[in-house]
């Protein structure tokens, strides 16, 4: 499977407007001369509203670059990343703050949780932030939906991982986003915790509309999404619809090759 | 170990410096008095070379009166002393001197000089041998006969005068107008150390300076070829018993000395700051070293699992801790040069003209700054480096490498018993009294604060943090919290704001009790209407009696009387009189006489305070022996006792009894009380009019006597505000340091906050105010220490007349606003460094 490019759909000029995110041309470079790394190259990719994505990749692929760049969180060197229809290079650091505050939800594989604050004050924190009393009948459902809310006055150090891990879920899903970006979130969980995990994504895709993408590593994971797409060197190589564990599997074989 | 913390040091050159920090700033203000106090001690020896250079014996009384505080009064001699010395052999000149107090009046119409506050303000006689005299004429000419005055450069600058202008002079003997003939300036400099002199012919001086047929020294020059001993040998033969005769070496020396003894106390004045100043870097260096080692547990644990030894990481801390102490005291000594120069032009913001010479930075002030700054470092560093000698191998695995806080009812009790120590200890140092022994229980009890500060932070701070938090929304919350977090450190780093804080407001219960007390004691005892006031405290200030006397001539006041203070020796022992006029005095003062009358204060008799009387061993119609500046011994019957020492002090002269010993006669104040059925308005014109010829008297009514009396106590009040400033801005800086260690160490949490949408200003809001509630516990404890420090010093003096305890809640209040902006101010440089974090990289820290 070297043939890359012709699995992916053609390049659009601007985003079509079921886009949650999208990329046209993101290309990102680190260091100068000696030390360049080209983390991503000329990457044009499109995250529909309502859909669970995984992107997969060998590491260094580049995975956790073109999340950081597509969510505000850095910048690309070239090329431009769309929330909906907003290009990010356009926005200021306080712009690309509120846009991640209302449009953007962020689970990351660790620390995810501010240590002095409690589970429903860490999920409610970017609503809290904005200053919006937010819907507090969505916040106790979403809760409720995580399975926390017996847990919900306790601080980070007195759950466990997994749990602290449904907090950074709820919190994602708490100010409604545009889009989810989850970086291995269920990278230091036993399959267990993880695999409830997964299943609130996915819930929350299918019956909140929720957009979602996700990096994980695990062919098991990236089987609860219904796209997986595949990095290497900075490049997307490969894209498969309606995955299953199996056929993730193959494809990461065949890519390795 | 050795080159591991070079590297340490090297690698973090920020906290490095921000280590140093508080030992620059807490060794400058020691090396800055140092260096500041050198300078004008050797401005003023050379001044004094130059002056008595010529000068090679001089004669004068052997009887003197010494009340303390540098002040020393010595009799006047006859002037016919002056020809017997002119005509032993080998003597060349002599000049006959005499000296008192005079007060200029400025182009304005205004008094030049503050006798309450400021330099002397001098009236000599002209010296007219070119070669002894210490003054040289500038501009104009030599004084030389009556209606004549010479001034020094300085004055005429300030008042704006100029040779030829008629100038008004205030003197024992009256007001009088004079001819400005002249200009001159002592040696090099403009003025003696900033006091106003007016210089007149001697006779003149003799006259207006109420010192007929009188001298206070007499200088005189040698034949060339004879030595200053020689003619010293020769003087003395021909002197009396109660004459002395010293060479001018002796007279340099004792001139230089007298500068130092006065020095001396504002050395000390000084160097109680600056040990203050230190005392809080000490505080803020422990408490950042502290920080410093809980955020290397692992490095050190590193270090010890590759084999480095206990006795390895604990010189490692100390040589790190020797480093920066050296380093930061040289650089303290560098900026207490500059600071020398704001001592400097604070002093003379005060009214103090100081000659100027060079710099002077001696070698002893360099080795004591150095020696100082490395030992508090060292001293400092020693319980943090105790900690990370403890620190196992292990820890290098452990998740977390912030200090971790448990309750500790050990610490809690231990503390209560330190402080409970430094307040007893400050108890016994006030009631001794044995200042050192206080000033040493302040710096326990500090101690002990610092001790249990780290048990009650976390509730204290929760507490403050509330209004925050409900105001402020989740950033309030936040810095709510992660004030709570660490309670050691936010306890810690309080510590050194708590002593700045304890101070000033120590400082200001105090001034506002005496204000207090100062306006109840003259409610209560005076009971007068008008006050003709000088503004002068003591000996060396005032108006003429012949003012109080056209007072009297006035037909709208009833009863008017002068007091003036009096110099003199009761028992042998050196003290200040009460000079009243008996029969006017006790209608206007109720000081609380329990024997004696007024009639019975005769020329010879003397009333006491009763405390006073104990201490003597003396009762009504005992005798004691007192000598006042003539140098006679009196023998004055005890006639009087009375219980209120704050106006009447310790003892209470007639003025009939003092004018006869030849002083100098000035009243301080002139007190009226107005006839029946006159309309005040009317009281006070008919008083201005007579007050008119004397700019340095002021007319006030009862009321407003009563509040300048007390807000007499506001100018050294902002003295001690201003010096411990400096304190303050440590404990900033100690505050500013400890944000920036601790954002350092959440820097992940700011770029998970950035993340999820906390805007830059956010973030900063959120350390300012926790920067906020750190200032504020800091600034509670303080207040809370003040209080005592205030009470317990009033308590002390409640036999002093000291009589009111008076909390002022406003300037408290203000206090502690003051101290939260302090912690604004402090957090303004981390603020903006955490707010600029790059968010990946934070997310990214390992
Ligand atoms: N701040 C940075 N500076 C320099 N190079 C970087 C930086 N961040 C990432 N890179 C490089 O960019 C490339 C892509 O990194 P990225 O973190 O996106 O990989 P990834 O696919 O997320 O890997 P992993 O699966 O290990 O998380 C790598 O070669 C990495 O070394
Ligand atoms: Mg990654």
């Amino acid at each position: 499977m070297t043939e890359t490019s012709e699995h992916l759909p053609p390049a659009p000029r601007v985003p079509a407007g079921d886009s949650a995110a999208s990329t046209i041309g993101a290309s990102k470079v680190y260091g100068m001369g000696d030390t360049e790394v080209h983390a991503l190259r000329d990457v044009t990719v499109q995250f529909e509203t309502g859909r669970f994505s995984a992107i997969m990749g060998p590491s260094g692929s580049g995975k956790s670059t073109l999340m950081h760049c597509m969510a505000g969180l850095d910048r690309l060197t070239a090329g431009e990343a769309y929330i909906g229809s907003q290009a990010l290079s356009a926005l200021s650091d306080k712009a690309l703050t509120m846009l991640r505050r209302e449009k953007i939800g962020f689970v990351f594989q660790a620390y995810n949780l501010i240590p002095t604050l409690t589970a429903r004050e860490n999920i409610t924190l970017p609503l809290d932030l904005a200053g919006s009393k937010g819907d507090r009948g969505w916040v106790d459902e979403v809760i409720e939906t995580v399975s926390l809310t017996d847990r919900q006055h306790h601080r980070p150090s007195e759950l466990s991982g997994g749990q602290q891990q449904r907090v950074a879920v709820a919190r994602a899903l708490a100010s409604r986003p545009a889009i989810i970006f989850a970086d291995e979130p269920t990278g230091n969980l036993d399959s267990r915790s993880g695999a409830e995990i997964l299943e609130f994504m996915r819930r929350a895709v299918d019956e909140l509309a929720q957009t979602i993408v996700m990096v994980t590593h695990d062919p098991v994971s990236a089987a609860y999404s219904d796209r997986v797409l595949f990095l290497n060197d900075g490049r997307i190589v490969h894209e498969i619809a309606d995955p299953t564990a199996d056929s993730v599997y193959d494809t990461m074989r065949a890519l390795g090759d | 170990m050795f080159s591991a913390t070079l590297k340490s040091i090297r690698g973090h050159v920020g906290r490095t410096v921000a280590t140093a920090a508080a030992v620059i700033l807490g060794i400058s203000f020691l090396a800055g008095t140092l260096i500041f106090t050198d300078s004008v001690q050797r401005a003023f020896d050379d001044l004094f070379a130059t002056v008595f250079e010529t000068t090679d014996a001089q004669v004068r009384s052997a009887e003197t009166i010494d009340v303390g505080f540098g002040l020393e009064i010595r009799s006047r001699i006859s002037q016919s002393v002056v020809d017997e010395v002119a005509a032993v052999d080998g003597v060349a000149a002599v000049d006959g001197f005499v000296q008192g107090t005079a007060t200029v009046i400025d182009a304005d119409g205004e008094p030049i000089g503050n006798p309450g506050q400021g330099p002397p303000t001098f009236g000599f006689s002209w010296t007219e041998d070119d070669e002894l005299s210490q003054f040289t004429v500038a501009d104009g000419r030599e004084p030389s006969g009556p209606g004549e005055v010479v001034l020094d450069e300085t004055t005429a600058e300030t008042g704006n005068l100029q040779v030829g202008d008629r100038v008004r002079i205030l003197t024992s003997s009256g007001s009088e107008e004079f001819d400005l003939v002249g200009v001159a300036r002592f040696g090099t400099s403009g003025s003696i150390g900033g006091a106003t002199t007016a210089l007149f012919e001697l006779g003149e001086a003799q006259r207006v300076l109420a010192a007929e047929g009188q001298v206070d020294a007499i200088g005189v020059r040698a034949e060339s070829g004879l030595t200053e001993d020689e003619v010293v040998a020769r003087v003395a033969e021909v002197l009396a018993d109660d004459l002395e005769v010293i060479t001018g070496t002796e007279a340099t020396d004792e001139a230089q000395s007298a500068v130092r003894d006065g020095l001396s106390f504002f050395t000390i004045f000084l160097t109680a700051f600056a040990v203050i100043a230190i005392f809080v870097s000490a505080f803020v260096i422990a408490n950042t070293f502290s920080i410093l080692i809980a955020q290397r547990t692992r490095e050190f644990a590193l270090f010890r699992a590759l084999g480095a030894a206990r006795g390895q990481i604990l010189s490692s801390v100390f040589v790190e801790a020797i480093i920066v102490g050296l380093a930061g005291s040289l650089l303290g000594v560098g900026l207490g040069i500059g600071l020398s120069f704001g001592l400097r032009a604070m002093l003379e913001g005060f009214g103090l003209e100081l000659p100027s010479g060079g710099l002077v930075v001696l070698p002893r002030t360099i080795v004591v700054s150095l020696v100082m700054g490395t030992l508090v470092t060292v001293a400092s560093a020693l319980f943090p480096a105790i900690r990370a000698a403890r620190i196992t191998p292990v820890e290098a695995l452990r998740e977390s490498s912030a200090e971790a806080w448990q309750r500790n009812n050990v610490r809690f009790f231990i503390g209560i018993v330190i402080v409970a120590l430094g307040a007893v200890a400050i108890l016994f140092g006030l009631l001794a009294p044995e200042i050192g022994l206080a000033g040493l229980g302040a710096g326990v009890m500090f101690i002990g604060v610092f001790v249990l500060g780290p048990t009650i932070a976390r509730p204290v701070a929760r507490w403050l943090g509330m209004p925050i938090a409900a105001l402020r929304g989740t950033t309030g919350k936040l810095a709510r919290e992660n004030s709570m977090r660490n309670p050691k450190r936010t306890a810690r780093t309080a510590a050194a704001l708590t002593i700045g804080v304890a101070l000033v407001a120590g400082v200001t219960v105090l001034a506002s009790s005496l204000a207090k007390s100062i306006e109840d004691t003259i409610g209560e005892q005076f009971v007068g209407d008008f006050v003709v006031d000088s503004g002068a405290f003591g000996p060396g200030g005032g108006f003429s009696p012949a003012l109080t006397a056209a007072l009297s001539e006035l037909e709208v006041a009833e009863v008017v009387t002068g007091i003036r203070v009096g110099i003199g020796e009761i028992e042998g022992d050196g003290d200040f009189f009460s000079v009243l006029d008996p029969q006017t005095a006790f209608e206007v003062f109720d000081v609380g006489v329990i024997e004696g009358t007024a009639a019975d204060l005769t020329d010879d008799a003397i009333f006491l305070f009763d405390d006073r009387a104990e201490d003597l061993g003396v009762a009504v119609g005992d005798s004691v022996t007192v000598k006042f500046p003539d140098g006679r011994d009196r023998s004055l019957t005890v006639a009087g006792l009375y219980t209120e020492p704050a106006l009447a002090g310790n003892q209470a002269i007639s003025q009939g009894l003092y004018e006869s010993t030849g002083a100098e006669q000035l009243d301080l104040a002139t007190y009226l009380l107005v006839a029946d059925g006159v309309v005040f308005d009317e009281a006070r014109a008919a008083i201005t009019e007579v007050t008119d010829q004397y700019p340095n008297a002021t007319v006030q009514d009862r009321d407003e006597y009563i509040e300048t009396q007390s807000e007499s106590l506001d100018l050294i009040l902002n003295l001690i505000y201003g010096l411990l400033g400096l304190a303050i801005i440590i404990a900033a800086f100690g505050i500013a340091n400890t944000l920036r260690l601790s954002t350092i160490e959440r820097t992940r949490e700011i770029g998970l906050l950035r993340a999820v949408g906390m805007t830059r200003a956010q973030v900063q809001s959120t350390i300012r105010w926790e920067a906020v509630i750190t200032a504020l516990f800091g600034a509670i404890l303080g207040v809370i220490l003040g209080l005592f420090f205030g009470y317990a010093i009033i308590f002390a003096l409640r036999d002093q007349g000291v009589s009111s305890f008076d909390v002022p809640i406003a300037a408290l209040g203000l206090v502690v606003v003051l101290a939260a902006v302090v912690g604004l101010v402090a957090s303004i440089v981390p603020s903006i460094r955490a707010s600029r974090l790059n968010i990946l990289e934070a997310i990214a820290t390992e």
